[in-house]
């Protein structure tokens, strides 16, 4: 009798030292667990959004429409950045090893053009272009791209240039001069004036980084400064009407904050804080303009995914004294709660999400 | 019936064993290594009557000395160089951390004879010269030391589900060494960590701290970066509990060494909760704490210990 008790102990020994192992490892947290990869079209949205989404993960593209995701993956290389086409269709970026290249994608996200031609067969003379932005008449692209500089070969700095949409990379012009060793001039809108709001990137007397929104008048020129250096600001996005401008500022620290200002084609007015104390990224304006997306980490798995935040109407107007708008003290988070949009996306947050109307609209 | 009770108390201590199986060899292996914390006496150890500098109450604030070194191909696997040497001064009682990064290529006399570039310090003696080195020309007393490979590195961030942070302007560089897991250690690559808020992995986290070609602020650009990815490791790593002990023991195999022992590790762990990123003061030798200049063909860091040593005496103790 004994013997039959301990012959039938023992698996259950075994399976209990077994289940002490995993009982144990069912306590590990989720910080540092890998991300959740669950298949993004099998993901549902928690808030609808009117329109087409577009966004990146995983070197791919993500379309979302009526609260479904459908995969876009032209080709070779990892699939980032798009952006509209006016004439309707898409331009990304597909990212390699040592070069990235533009792309003119047809409305179901085939390769219709190749627009740069960045690879060689040396690892150092590939470049990179990022962050197209097409012309509001959809004639000029806009990009950031990196100029070899001659004199020394150890500086890479990108810098914003224009090129024709029908025409080729050799038409290409170098629109902004970025400051040296910085990482340069990145993310251009341009506006129906001609002129070119970016990103600039710089490095204080004291050795710190930092960024400011720019606005360029007119190739070649200097242009000027939108914000104060110190107010670390980047990611600029405007909204469809062109009056206001959301912009995400860090003031230097590890804590983004979304900003929306006023903006008359050269100035900037009052900003207004919307988000504070989140990771957030890259705005971008929903085509009515009464709402913004944007990148942070939350959700689920504490991956970046796709929020949602009331915007500020166009009240305010810009400052008329100065082209620097008042900055250190922008306006305190007004009563707006931000929204998950998506629980368990693991999003490019490098990537801008593009926000387009319904096909009706 | 004892019997029964006693073969499943083994049987539960054996899947307990199993599972901090790696913990307990990297506690083994890689924790407790003494380095010259006992060559000199710990000022700061007040609260410490044994004498014990590597036991410190957690009451008593301590200085630890980070090394982060290549460890691929190109060096024999004991005399790596270090990229990265970081003072970190952690004040328990009032949850401050101050962290003052070195310049890798600050020419200084050797605590082992002559001068040299201070990164060559742990390469000719390990982290006994490294230690020596830096409290002989820092006047400081180190408490602890942590040496992580970069391999490591890349484990530990991907270990801890990688890192979220704003990474401060896009990091560019043409000529950034291909040397982790490649047949040619001398081989480079082209990276790009684009500028803004995002989630990086152990491999794009290390492309951020370790490149350095194209900054303006070169070495000292690099050590900004570096103490931003530290504290992001900080905010991920104290979000994660014990059962996660053994994923981030077995992230290392060999690539990490420490004088700190189990109970002092136990110790500090916890004030990673409490430490916010606004309680970190970080501090770069920029000039006038430095200058550039050449030593026979060499380009390196001048130290004005005019400058630094005050701003040293500031934070750190006096050895």
């Amino acid at each position: 009798m004994r013997r039959w008790s301990l012959l039938i102990a023992l698996p259950l020994m075994v399976a209990f030292g077994f289940g002490v192992y995993f009982g144990l490892a069912s306590f590990k947290s989720k910080a540092a667990q890998r991300a959740v990869s669950k298949p993004v079209t099998k993901t549902r949205t928690l808030v609808p959004l009117a329109g087409v989404v577009f966004m990146a993960q995983g070197g791919a593209l993500y379309r979302l429409e009526n609260g479904q995701f459908s995969e876009i993956k032209p080709g070779p290389g990892d699939w980032t950045q798009p952006t509209s086409v006016p004439q309707g269709g898409l331009i990304a970026v597909s990212r390699q090893l040592h070069f990235s290249d533009l792309y003119l994608l047809d409305g179901s996200g085939h390769p219709v053009r190749q627009l740069t031609k960045n690879q060689t067969n040396t690892v150092e003379t590939n470049h990179w272009a990022f962050y197209p932005n097409l012309s509001p008449d959809g004639k000029t692209l806009f990009y950031s791209y990196d100029p070899k500089d001659l004199s020394n070969t150890f500086r890479v700095d990108l810098a914003v240039w224009s090129m024709p949409l029908q025409g080729t990379q050799a038409q290409g012009r170098r629109r902004t001069t970025p400051s040296p060793y910085t990482g340069g001039d990145v993310e251009p809108l341009s506006l129906s004036s001609g002129a070119v709001i970016y990103t600039k990137y710089g490095i204080d007397d004291a050795g710190h980084s930092q960024s400011q929104i720019w606005l360029q008048a007119h190739a070649g020129t200097i242009g000027q400064a939108l914000t104060e250096p110190a107010d670390d600001c980047s990611a600029p996005a405007l909204s469809r009407d062109g009056t206001r401008l959301a912009m995400v500022c860090t003031n230097g620290r590890q804590s983004s904050s979304l900003q929306v200002a006023p903006f008359d084609g050269q100035r900037l007015g009052p900003r207004e804080v919307l988000v504070e104390g989140q990771l957030a990224a890259m705005p971008t304006w929903a085509p009515d303009g009464l709402s913004l997306l944007y990148t942070a980490p939350g959700g689920s798995n504490g991956r970046f995914q796709l929020w949602l935040v009331q915007a500020p109407r166009s009240t305010a107007s810009p400052s008329p004294q100065a082209a620097v708008s008042p900055s250190g003290n922008p306006t305190p988070v007004a009563a707006r709660q931000p929204r998950l949009v998506t629980n368990d996306l693991d999003l490019d947050a490098t990537s801008a999400p593009l926000w387009m109307a319904p096909a009706s609209s | 019936m004892a019997v029964i009770v006693l073969g499943f108390l083994i049987a539960g201590a054996a899947g307990g064993v199993a599972y901090f199986f790696p913990v307990l060899r990297a506690a083994v292996v890689q924790t407790g290594h003494s380095g010259d914390l006992s060559a000199t006496p710990n000022p700061s150890a007040v609260n410490n009557p044994a004498g014990n500098p590597a036991l410190g109450s957690t009451a008593s604030p301590f200085t630890v000395l980070l090394l982060g070194s290549d460890d691929d191909e190109k060096f024999d696997k004991n005399h790596v160089l270090t990229q990265s040497m970081i003072l970190v001064r952690i004040v328990p009682q009032s949850n401050q951390v101050t962290m003052l990064s070195i310049p890798r290529d600050l020419w200084v006399p050797l605590a082992g004879g002559g001068s040299a570039k201070i990164d060559a310090a742990y390469s000719n003696g390990g982290a006994k010269m490294a230690i020596a080195t830096v409290q002989r020309n820092f006047k400081v007393h180190v408490d602890e030391y942590v040496w992580i490979g970069l391999k490591g590195l890349i484990r530990l961030i991907d270990r801890l589900g990688g890192v979220d942070l704003i990474t401060s302007n896009p990091v560019l560089d043409d000529f950034y060494p291909n040397d982790i897991d490649s047949p040619d250690p001398y081989a480079t690559q082209r990276i790009a960590v684009l500028a803004g808020p995002q989630h990086l992995d152990g491999t794009h986290a290390l492309q951020y701290v370790r490149s350095r070609h194209s900054d303006l602020r070169g070495d000292f650009g690099r050590s900004q970066r570096q103490q931003q990815v530290l504290i992001a490791l900080r905010a991920k790593a104290s979000r994660v509990n014990p059962a996660d002990l053994p994923d981030v023991a077995a992230a290392f195999q060999g690539e990490l060494q420490t004088s700190m022992s189990l109970p002092r590790i136990r110790q500090v762990l916890p004030l990673a909760t409490h430490l916010t990123i606004e309680s970190v003061k970080q501090q770069v030798l920029l000039p006038p704490y430095t200058s550039s200049g050449k030593v026979g063909d060499q380009d390196v860091i001048l130290a004005n210990w005019s400058e630094i040593l005050p701003l040293v005496r500031q934070t750190f103790p006096a050895s």
